[in-house]
């Protein structure tokens, strides 16, 4: 394990540096435009770093519930959890792509879903209003 | 100044002069947006014994599916301006003339705000604001006016083949537009190799609600704030219409209501200039077609589908060599169309 300054301290660090030291050095604004993007990508990978694990831990969790018939193994290991996130994700939308969910279990797989993708933009864009009456 | 730059001053005056009948000067001719895309160019000229500004657009250098290249769109844009369209008019086709191989016209310069962020929120813009979508629904419905009774022979001709997955979309989309693009945005997913539970869900919505059957014109395809062109005294001009084809008219009437063309202005649905209902009137007052809410509601899920593929298909530009990072930054962000389109499911009702 490395010692401090740890990796999210390390990419707070660029962020800043781009937005406050590069970017007003620039004045093309396509360019600066990008340093900002830059900026913003280095701060969504320090936030994922922080919620990654609980966030793939809920998804798993809800997704087991919606693909029960699928043997999974106990004490899985960071990157054998992925891939299972990955394979029953897989399967869902084999499942919804030939219509096998249907009635209530759509429902449910459309509340999973919305949930999920609460979470993604919680890192992604933290501003992104996901109110349901938004307009 | 270059030997190419030379060079080209060189064939725009011989094409000019060729198209026009007559001597041309070339006043000026430097590339638009600081360089970095050199597909368009703004041209002075004097010819036909006045001065003239204009705009050369030339094909893109990598273009999205369903696009027309400069060849069908100037065909589109005579056809809008015929309508009575406010469009900058187009003219003077030209192979070869920016590069080998690339079709460029000249367009009429029309100033004005096109930068939706400014559009939406600009200070400037503010009076601007209040009959913009007013002017746009009587824009739309001249538009729509076009239809392959019509104009038959607008996409089918081989010279202005649209380069596309679908070998024919002018003729094909006459006889079935949702299909085609039912089809179209199936085999975007399927290119993605990854699982899309989200966008298979929004695709099954789509599929068990298909319209029965739809009236069909023109639509603009691509008719949202960002191609238009604004000045404090309203709406000067309507742009880009690579994307246009034969289609159904609540598909325009609801790209213009995706999420992402609000620039963050969730209180007016429309492009984020105006609510719905008087867009809508305004539609129906021009065109004389009612508007079906449920048909723009139908479409509107199906432009945050399409615009959630467009983004990460943008993903996978950059990871074929196009090394621009807002194309990969942009692909992130296909989660907030996904959302917005289970999130209107959700609802059922705009």
């Amino acid at each position: 394990m490395q010692d401090k300054p740890d990796k999210q301290m390390l990419l707070q660090a660029i962020s800043e540096f781009l937005l406050t030291e590069v970017k007003p050095a620039i004045s093309e604004s396509r360019l600066s435009f990008r340093v900002l993007i830059a900026a913003n990508l280095a701060q969504v990978v320090a936030k994922e770093l922080v919620e990654e694990d609980a966030q793939e831990a809920h998804e798993l969790q809800r997704l087991r519930t919606l693909v029960t018939d699928i043997p999974v193994a106990e004490h899985l290991d960071r990157p054998a959890l992925q891939q299972l996130v990955v394979q029953l994700n897989t399967e869902l939308a084999e499942r919804l792509r030939d219509g096998r969910i249907a009635g209530a279990q759509l429902d449910e797989t459309r509340r999973h879903l919305l949930t999920t993708l609460r979470e993604k933009l919680s890192v992604n864009n933290p501003f992104f209003d996901t109110r349901p009456d938004v307009d | 100044m270059s030997d190419e730059r030379e060079a080209l001053r060189a064939r725009v005056r011989a094409h000019v002069e060729h198209e026009s009948g007559g001597p041309v000067e070339v006043r000026k001719l430097e590339p638009l947006a600081g360089g970095a895309c050199q597909e368009s160019w703004l041209a002075e000229l004097h010819v036909g014994g006045a001065e003239r500004r204009l705009v050369l657009r030339g094909d893109a250098r990598t273009s999205l599916p369903g696009s027309l290249d400069r060849t069908g769109e100037q065909r589109v844009v005579q056809a809008a301006v015929a309508a009575g369209v406010r469009t900058p008019a187009a003219r003077w086709l030209g192979r070869d003339l920016l590069r080998a191989g690339s079709n460029a016209y000249f367009m009429d310069w029309v100033s004005g705000e096109a930068i939706g962020r400014r559009v939406v929120k600009g200070p400037h813009l503010e009076a601007a604001r209040v009959g913009l979508g007013d002017e746009l629904a009587r824009e739309l419905a001249k538009i729509h006016s076009i239809t392959p009774a019509n104009n038959p022979s607008l996409f089918d001709r081989t010279d202005g083949k649209s380069r596309t997955i679908d070998p024919a979309p002018g003729q094909a989309a006459h006889l079935d537009p949702v299909g085609i693009l039912l089809v179209q945005t199936v085999t975007m997913l399927d290119a993605l190799g990854e699982p899309r539970p989200a966008i298979e869900l929004a695709l099954r919505w789509l599929q068990d609600r298909r319209p029965a059957s739809s009236e069909v014109t023109l639509v603009h395809g691509d008719f949202r704030v960002g191609n238009f062109l604004v000045t404090p005294s309203g709406l000067a001009g309507i742009l880009d219409w690579e994307f246009s084809r034969w289609g159904t008219p609540a598909e325009d009437l609801a790209w213009i209501s995706v999420r992402d063309w609000r620039f963050g202005r969730n209180d007016f649905p429309v492009g984020g200039i105006s609510k719905r209902e008087p867009f809508y009137a305004a539609y129906e007052a021009a065109s004389g077609r009612p508007v079906d809410r449920d048909q723009v509601l139908y479409w509107e899920v199906f432009g945050n589908l399409r615009w959630a593929l467009g983004s990460l298909h943008q993903g996978l530009r950059y990871h074929a060599g196009d090394r621009d990072l807002e194309l990969i930054a942009v692909a992130r962000r296909a989660a907030e169309m996904e959302y917005e389109a289970l999130r209107l499911i959700d609802k059922g009702r705009l």
